[in-house]
């Protein structure tokens, strides 16, 4: 409650009525106190009156995406376990220093981004192996796809109206399991798979079998057959491990699949046909 | 300044500084979710152009995360910390259009003989920009209503439909808030916007290039 007559926020808002105004014009004379109380709120008005017309709308436009692996380049993430994961082997999260975001650069069907120079060979049908009979003859169209998918995620604007900032996304550990024939089968494979898109994906295989030169392993979300995209690629250690993390630009709920598959070093966005691992359908 | 002891940092913003300090990636896309709209924002008035804008943002964010292990939330909120690491980026930026420097957007920071005047101006007013985020929905429109639509208190009970006094109510809380806001911040960082080599930077240098 203000101890003078008039408040002094009311003041700085600039709304008086006459009484008002000149009780205000006297204490401000007379009244250090209220002049220094006026002035606090004065300084946000200040900048409320000065503030850009997009700061106000919802119209302004989003901020870029974030290059995650530049960032992680410029310095590790750190060793921590995936959430939920089994007790056994914990799962590193530092970057495997061949893993490459897929973000603006292979994905499929969607526009790529600034810097991407590969030519794209045509498109091909992706048969999914299955898992299990429920998976058998399940065709893949390799062909501007992803759009769909694309659209759906991306990173996400702030809210216009927020309580706090908003606390990462939860994980969920999905098991991949290897397809015959397997160029690289792998004894454990899991992915963290956050819930929605802005957060990251983890990777940890082990046990996968050297591949030969010119060749390197990439990680997919699959919806159906009009729909993938590439979330990055990498290769396993000299141990046969992989830990990678990478940035999750698309909504992983769209999905129906996460797959590895062993691609040539041609340059080539296009999935190629050669599925090592995959999860079971995602509910 | 306001001479109040420093206020806590939030839970939220503790759960974030922790990450960031850790080196969670998550952490890191938290931070831009959070602050990305503000700091791209502050960017694109600086710099008045956005594919450069769009690159310092890289930078920003890179060096956000870069130095987050030094974060200390106990000596600079993050928002402010990420704002004073966003303004050294664009006067950087801006002083290195060489041999056609855009002289407007010169002039627009760097008011009079400090050059990092300007860009403080507006980088107050992008704060206060994101902390109009956290106030009551209620409250945010009220000060939408008054100072971006430019009515009157009078015009904005109409135009809502809410009585004149509930109108006074929200647009003094909305201004009482903010202004807390903004002094919690500050309290912590001892000063508004670090300048380079200031008081300030000196008492967080790890803000400061």
């Amino acid at each position: 409650v203000s101890p003078w007559g008039v408040d002094p926020i009311a003041v700085a808002a600039g709304e008086l009525s006459a009484p008002e105004r000149a009780e205000a014009d006297r204490l401000l004379r007379e009244d250090p106190a209220f002049r220094v109380e006026v002035e606090r709120v004065a300084r946000v008005t200040g900048a409320l009156t000065a503030l850009p017309a997009e700061a106000w709308t919802a119209s302004a436009p989003p901020p870029p995406p974030l290059d995650l692996a530049k960032a992680l380049a410029a310095r590790p993430a750190a060793e921590e376990p995936v959430a939920a994961a089994p007790a056994s082997a914990p799962l590193g999260a530092s970057p495997e220093p061949e893993a490459v975001p897929a973000h603006g650069r292979r994905r499929r069907g969607a526009e790529r981004g600034r810097g991407a120079s590969r030519t794209r060979r045509a498109p091909r049908v992706l048969v999914l192996r299955p898992l299990s009979a429920a998976l058998a003859g399940l065709a893949l169209l390799a062909a501007g796809a992803g759009a769909a998918l694309v659209a759906a995620g991306g990173d996400a604007a702030p809210g216009t109206v927020a309580q706090e900032p908003p606390a990462p996304p939860p994980a969920r550990v999905v098991a991949l399991e290897p397809l015959a024939p397997v160029a690289a089968g792998s004894e454990r494979a899991r992915v963290a798979l956050p819930a929605r898109a802005g957060g990251t994906v983890r990777v940890a295989l082990d046990g996968i079998a050297p591949l030969p030169r010119g060749e390197h392993l990439e990680l997919w979300l699959l919806r159906d057959g009009e729909d993938m995209v590439s979330l990055g690629t990498f290769r396993a250690g000299a141990d046969g491990r992989v830990r990678a993390t990478l940035p999750l630009g698309v909504d992983p709920a769209r999905a129906r699949f996460v797959d590895v598959s062993v691609e040539r070093d041609d340059g080539d966005p296009t999935h190629s046909r050669r599925s090592v691992l995959r999860s079971a359908a995602l509910s | 300044m306001s001479g109040r002891p420093p206020a806590p940092a939030s839970a939220a913003e503790l759960r974030l500084a922790a990450g960031l300090r850790a080196g969670d990636p998550d952490a890191l896309a938290a931070l831009h979710a959070t602050y990305g709209r503000t700091v791209f924002g502050f960017l694109r008035g600086a710099l008045r152009d956005r594919g450069t804008a769009e690159d310092v943002f890289q930078v920003v964010f890179t060096e956000v995360w870069r130095r987050g292990a030094s974060y200390d939330p106990e000596r600079a909120g993050l928002l402010t910390w990420i704002m004073t690491i966003a303004r050294s980026r664009a006067i950087d930026e801006l002083r290195r259009r060489v041999p056609e420097p855009d002289e407007d957007a010169v002039a627009a920071l760097a008011a009079a003989s400090d050059p990092g005047a300007g860009a403080d101006a507006l980088a107050e007013r992008w704060r206060v920009a994101h902390l109009l985020t956290l106030l009551p929905p209620d409250e945010a429109e009220a000060l939408r209503l008054r100072f971006y639509a430019e009515l009157s208190q009078t015009e904005i009970a109409e135009r809502t439909g809410t009585p004149l006094g509930t109108v006074k109510t929200r647009m003094v809380r909305g201004l009482e808030r903010l202004r807390d806001l903004l002094e919690a911040e500050d309290a912590r960082t001892d000063g508004t916007i670090a300048r380079a080599g200031g008081a300030s930077a000196a008492s967080h240098p790890e803000v400061v290039a």
